[in-house]
Formats: structure tokens, C-alpha cells, sequence
């Protein structure tokens, strides 16, 4: 019996291990403090010609879930094919246009977690995202589609077309997708 | 996915750019799941045999 009973605790030892393991399956960033990438493909997306309004993104909330996140500067590393990341803030991917007024498709990510993104997928179609950016101006965004697409689904870095914003985290039980929410423009400030 | 995609670049188009990995940690989830599959069938084992052993015994 009591070989049973020492049995049944280190299932539960397991069991708490394992749970501790789940939690802590989040918690990593990517820093890449030396990023050698060639210039040319920094700039994917060419720069809105006729931009009125543009700015470097520095907030974006979304109201509908009571969301209100920093942005910081997200970079490509074309030799280890890994985008800078943090715990605590969203990425604006350098490689497309900033929000503006005029074209090109903004791309932002951020983590799958609670301090992040863990919860975006709640929002629904049409809901508002709201992003400002450190020369004062605000644009308004409006959901208009989700897509799961594999990581290899570059094709936003190739959009031309009215302003929109991507907004990506990770989906699957292993992460292995990438969630997309497409929002289209709808004012700016 | 984007209706207006017009691949205007060498870079993109060709899966060059992989999209950003904002999950977690594919060993570490793959760690957890298998402690936790392990450890329940341990913890269940083990009461099943335990009961059985009671009844046994009764």
C-alpha cells in the first residue's frame, strides 16, 4: 500500500511539474541586439507617396477589450529569420509602412500572453483598434477580417492598397500558426 | 489572403520573411504535455490499483 500511495504522489508531482512547465512555455522573448540586415530589405513595403497623416506607433488600444498596449520598434534578422520580441509590448514590424492615411498595410505583433495578446482573439468583426503615434496623430481602425495562415505566409509584406493594419499573434496548440487580424482604416487625426 | 497583393519585391511572395513567432515555447509546451500525460496515467494507475487492493481486501 504504501509503495501505491508513494506512486500516486509522484503522479501528482508530475502532474504540478507539468502545470508549472505550461505556465512558464510563454515567458521567452527574442533580443537581437546586433540584427545584420541588409538595408534593401528593411523598407519592404515602399513608404505611402502621398501620406498626409503618418507617424511612428508608439499605443494601441482596442477598446472592446479593454486593451491598451505600448508599441516599440520590431525587427526582421534576415540571417536568423527571427523577429525581435518582448513580454510586456507590441512590435511595429519596421519593414512596413508606419499607420498613415494614404497606403501600405502597418503590420504590428506581440506575444501570446495575458500582458499582451493572449486574449485578442475575443475581438470580434468590426470591432475599433485605435492607434497614436508619437507625433500626435490617432488613426482609427475597423476589423475586418481573421486568418490563420502558416508562418511562411509572407504575403502582407506584399500588399499595396489602402491603408490597413495587421495585427498578428500565434494560434495553435503549439504555436505553430499565426493569427491575423486585418483591420481597415477608418479615420485619422 | 490580401486581395491586392501585388509581389512588387524580390524579398516577399517567396516565404523569405517568416511571420513572427509570438507563441511560446514548442519544446517546453511538448515538456508539459507529456509531464502532465505521464503523471495523470501514473496517479491514475496508482488509485485504481490502490481501490482495487480496498476491495480486495473488503
Amino acid at each position: 500500500m504504501k509503495k501505491l500511495l508513494i506512486e500516486a504522489l509522484i503522479g501528482i508531482i508530475l502532474i504540478v511539474g507539468g502545470i508549472f512547465l505550461w505556465n512558464q512555455r510563454l515567458n521567452f522573448e527574442v533580443t537581437d541586439s546586433q540584427p545584420p540586415i541588409p538595408a534593401a530589405t528593411q523598407r519592404v513595403a515602399k513608404a505611402p507617396a502621398k501620406a498626409t497623416l503618418e507617424g511612428q506607433p508608439n499605443n494601441i488600444s482596442i477598446p472592446s477589450l479593454n486593451m491598451s498596449l505600448p508599441i516599440i520598434n520590431g525587427y526582421y534578422n534576415t540571417v536568423t529569420k527571427q523577429w525581435n520580441l518582448t513580454l510586456n509590448e507590441v512590435q511595429y514590424a519596421t519593414i512596413t509602412p508606419p499607420p498613415n492615411n494614404a497606403s501600405g498595410n502597418t503590420f504590428l505583433y506581440g506575444h501570446y500572453r495575458p500582458e499582451v495578446f493572449a486574449y485578442l482573439h475575443l475581438i470580434k468583426i468590426g470591432a475599433q483598434a485605435i492607434v497614436t503615434t508619437t507625433n500626435g496623430h490617432t488613426f482609427t481602425y475597423q476589423l475586418a477580417q481573421i486568418n490563420v495562415v502558416s508562418p511562411t505566409d509572407d504575403s502582407l509584406f506584399a500588399y499595396q492598397g489602402p491603408p490597413i493594419l495587421t495585427v498578428q499573434t500565434c494560434t495553435g496548440l503549439f504555436f505553430q500558426n499565426r493569427q491575423l487580424f486585418v483591420f481597415n482604416l477608418v479615420g485619422a487625426v | 489572403m490580401y486581395g491586392q497583393v501585388l509581389g512588387s519585391s524580390t524579398v516577399v511572395g517567396t516565404g523569405a520573411i517568416l511571420l513572427p513567432n509570438t507563441g511560446g515555447n514548442v519544446p517546453l509546451t511538448v515538456a508539459a504535455i507529456t509531464t502532465i500525460v505521464v503523471g495523470s496515467a501514473i496517479l491514475l494507475t496508482s488509485l485504481v490499483r490502490i481501490i482495487a487492493k480496498k476491495a480486495f481486501k473488503a
